[in-house]
């Protein structure tokens, strides 16, 4: 396996619950969500994450993008010169040192514009205090101009010249399809100076037309780009026809770990995946 | 006498707006009822007051220290309440309670150094302004003036700037903002400020012009919340139109009928909206897949 971005190492996390034994007794009683993962995802590659529903999968990317502080262990990212420990670090943090995300549902903004979505992911500036805004110097515009620029840059390279987003770049997000708004979302990701991108489930709900326009992205990402993509998927086509690694999670662990075609032929992942 | 009464409800629909637009700064953007903005609508005049009568500086400077200090008065709720249990991922209905904590503690401390009775800023006649059969003050003209000015500054940085955008990001979806690198606590603040700005200039010109006691900003922002579901929640635009559409419906009818019916008519009009347009007037039809 080649170098590691992300050395996930020995992390828990669990929750307790009030529950009533036989006795009619209120005891608690500990969950493990996840169980002393560990789990080490190669830099340059994509990496899939595989698993029944409550395996885990969603918990571990929270802990991994600081929306979920795990009980224990460490989660280190290297990063092109050093590594970095995140486990205790807030979600705008870990996306300012390269590690971005989109969720399965809420992936853009639906109230802003086509164009804003993009330029609101440019890591180059973030703006929260607004005297920038104000005066708009001449270094300031032209920034800006830069931004308007490197979005439709992004939306020529990926969807071609006359593409339908720039056209409609100033139509408000939520008038674009289902199967559009998540192209909207993975394209974004390239506005900001990600190394690592956490997809959750980048395929789940969209028209079958569309899944592989989805796969040539996250393909681009790694082979055009040079960054690493680890994606949380339930559509084995998808898995194994983009994923260069493959791990089965279950009951909190790493059940199996390999290719897709050695994880898939696993028993477990059968029964899930396949019913047999 | 129509036109005075429209002028009259202009003047007060601007107030409206601008406190509206304060308050839903941050509700559209928090999810919280921030029922402590009452208070920094009253908290500035009493700052004034402190400078210009108390300590004798100019009314400008007065003025200036009063919103600044008002400014961070409304930071300061964020910074001790509001954040450490938006950190605890408190709920809604916590921070609501703790936001009629914050006013009962301020108006009391108000009350306590400044006493319940109406204060004024301004004890001399106030000069008027005549065009046709309309005669205003020019505290009035100021109030709407400044209050339009305050609007379309505001409109403009909201639709053109960065901020702007992280702003209305922001109202959208404050989970996903954080995913692309914002730190939303530092926005909060900013935003906090900007609320805080909002109430403090438009609550210091009022009570230059009418005077003020402990409690005058609860009535003013139930009309601003009215104001806000009227116009449409959600949108930064609507509590502006809201609040215009209340202070013109309010003089007509006190021209209409008499000064007792006004809250009268605010909210059957608020019913009327409940009912049958819940989302407001500015409500967005949205796709549905």
């Amino acid at each position: 396996m080649s170098e590691s971005i992300l050395n996930i190492d020995s992390i828990t996390k669990s929750f307790v619950k009030n529950i009533v034994n036989v006795h009619g007794n209120n005891e608690d009683e500990r969950y493990f969500i996840i169980d002393d993962l560990d789990l080490l995802v190669p830099k340059g590659k994509i990496t899939a994450l595989i698993g029944g529903n409550g395996a885990g999968k969603t918990t571990l990317f929270n802990i991994i993008s600081g929306f979920v502080e795990s009980d224990s262990g460490t989660v280190l990212y290297n990063d092109k010169s050093n590594s970095i420990n995140i486990s205790k670090m807030k979600p705008e943090q870990i996306a300012r040192i390269g590690i971005g995300r989109m969720f399965q549902d809420n992936h853009i903004f639906q109230n802003l514009s086509v164009l804003e979505n993009m330029l609101i992911a440019d890591s180059n500036t973030f703006g929260e205090i607004p005297i920038n805004s104000f005066f708009r110097t001449k270094k300031n515009k032209e920034v800006e101009e830069n931004k308007i620029e490197k979005a439709k840059e992004i939306f020529e390279n990926i969807f071609g010249n006359n593409n339908s987003f720039w056209e409609r770049k100033n139509d408000k997000a939520k008038n674009l399809s289902y199967g559009q708004k998540r192209l909207l979302g993975l394209t974004r990701l390239l506005m900001g100076n990600y190394q690592l991108l956490l997809l959750d489930e980048p395929s789940a709900g969209v028209n079958a037309s569309i899944i592989p326009q989805i796969m040539e992205i996250i393909k681009s990402f790694v082979d055009d780009k040079d960054l690493t993509v680890f994606l949380i998927e339930h559509n084995m086509k998808v898995v194994l026809d983009i994923a260069d690694f493959c791990c089965f999670m279950s009951h909190g662990k790493i059940a199996a770990l390999g290719t897709p075609d050695d994880v898939i032929s696993n028993d477990e992942v059968r029964k899930i995946y396949m019913g047999a | 006498m129509f036109l005075q009464f429209i002028a009259n409800g202009i003047v007060i629909g601007s107030i409206y707006a601008i406190v509206s637009l304060g308050f839903a700064l941050i509700y559209n953007t928090t999810k919280i009822f921030h029922l402590a903005y009452a208070v920094l609508y009253m908290f500035c005049p009493y700052m004034i007051l402190t400078f210009f009568h108390g300590l004798g500086l100019n009314l400008f400077i007065s003025f200036t220290v009063a919103i600044i200090i008002t400014v961070f008065l409304s930071v300061i709720m964020e910074f001790l309440v509001y954040r450490p249990l938006a950190k605890k991922e408190s709920s809604l209905n916590i921070m609501l309670i703790s936001s009629i904590g914050i006013m009962i503690v301020v108006t009391n401390i108000i009350s306590l150094f400044y006493g319940s009775e109406t204060k004024i800023l301004n004890s001399e006649i106030s000069k008027t302004f005549t065009i046709g059969n309309i005669i205003l003050t020019y505290a009035q003209i100021s109030q709407v003036s400044i209050s339009m000015i305050l609007i379309v500054v505001f409109l403009l940085f909201l639709k053109f700037s960065r901020f702007g955008i992280m702003t209305r990001a922001m109202r959208d979806d404050d989970v996903l903002c954080q995913v692309l690198g914002m730190d939303i606590y530092k926005m909060r603040y900013v935003l906090f400020a900007l609320s805080g700005l909002f109430s403090a200039i438009i609550g210091g010109l009022v009570a230059y012009d009418v005077g003020m006691d402990p409690y005058v900003g609860m009535p003013i922002l139930v009309n601003a919340v009215v104001a806000l579901i009227i116009g449409g929640i959600g949108r930064f635009e609507a509590p502006i139109i809201g609040g215009f559409i209340i202070g013109i419906l309010q003089a007509l009818s006190v021209w209409a009928f008499s000064a007792r019916w006004q809250d009268a008519v605010t909210f059957l009009l608020l019913i009327i909206f409940l009912l049958f347009r819940p989302t407001g007037i500015l409500a967005e039809r949205k796709r549905l897949v």
